[in-house]
């Protein structure tokens, strides 16, 4: 593949379309959704940071839920189990708001990034960023999957009465937090090598 | 019965979908593939240009996970509480498997 002459015809194309682009914005909003390159040209670098943000947010959440979802197994640790649903109603809005930013990023960092100079200089690099996209979608569900279990399915009475049924849950929850955890130290890996 | 299915749901879907995402390569079956450069999608992958398959792999795991996990947690409803409680175990079981074949695919295709 030549990636090189791919991105070169790309940024070409970029420079001819960027005016007409923005004004097809002012039209009408709706263009601003799926218009994808003006997200890449104007907003990638923003969106990076946030996507930064929201990802260390979730670390630091999903590791207040392991620790409560640890400590309520089994019974009168009702309060732990509180605690434990409290920071699961945050986890799963902000995780999914991290992988949406990363994924609106993720087109420029296709082109930018891995095409440009990432695949031929440091493909190493690239094999980690692609693990780190598989975690990223293994965390999602079983952040949904977490929050289901704290806060949809009468955990109360499930973990005084099996409170197997309720560990096997918290090490799903720590699964989860291996896989934010590698996404957030791959991540910063990378930008810190070569960024949008 | 709603108790057991809604106990279910929270270890089925994971289990289906982490093994459908992972999985999805080597069963060799289709997904689409989205172009950054010309911002499109295409069903097959096209040589010469860089293209990404995250979106349609994570999309089709998560229609049949959710599909399929659902239909499972029907199936086992059934079941009382007692008999589910190896369940969350399984799932764990297929999110560690799942996350080391990712892993080696990776490895195997950009580090060796």
């Amino acid at each position: 593949m030549d990636l090189s002459c791919a991105a070169d015809k790309l940024a070409a194309h970029v420079s001819k379309r960027i005016i007409s682009d923005w004004f097809f914005c002012f039209e009408t909003s709706f263009v601003f959704l799926v218009n994808v390159m003006t997200w890449e040209l104007y907003l990638a670098r923003p969106l990076l940071i946030l996507h930064a943000l929201t990802g260390f947010a979730a670390l630091g959440i999903s590791l207040h839920v392991l620790y409560f979802a640890w400590r309520g197994g089994g019974f009168g640790r009702t309060g732990f189990r509180a605690r434990a649903r409290r920071y699961a109603n945050i986890t799963w809005p902000i995780y999914l708001a991290t992988i949406i930013t990363g994924a609106l990023v993720y087109p420029a960092y296709m082109v930018d990034v891995r095409g440009r100079w990432l695949d031929a200089n440091r493909p190493e690099l690239t094999g980690l960023f692609e693990i780190k996209e598989h975690w990223a979608a293994i965390g999602l569900i079983l952040s949904w999957a977490m929050w289901r279990y704290l806060c949809r399915s009468g955990v109360d009475e499930i973990a005084s009465a099996e409170p197997h049924f309720w560990r096997g849950h918290a090490l799903l929850t720590f699964l989860m937090v291996i896989c934010i955890a590698v996404n957030v130290v791959i991540g910063c890996w990378v930008v810190m090598v070569k960024s949008v | 019965m709603k108790r057991n299915y809604l106990q279910a749901v929270t270890w089925t879907i994971p289990l289906t979908f982490v093994l459908f995402y992972a999985l999805w390569p080597l069963l060799g079956l289709p997904r689409f593939y989205y172009a950054p450069q010309t911002r499109e999608i295409f069903w097959h992958k096209i040589e010469g240009i860089v293209l990404t398959g995250w979106y349609g792999r994570l999309a089709m795991a998560g229609l049949t996970g959710v599909v399929l996990g659902a239909l499972l947690a029907l199936a086992v409803m059934p079941l009382p509480a007692s008999r589910q409680k190896t369940g969350p175990w399984i799932a764990v079981a297929a999110v560690l498997a799942a996350m080391i074949i990712t892993a080696i695919q990776e490895i195997r295709h950009w580090m060796l």
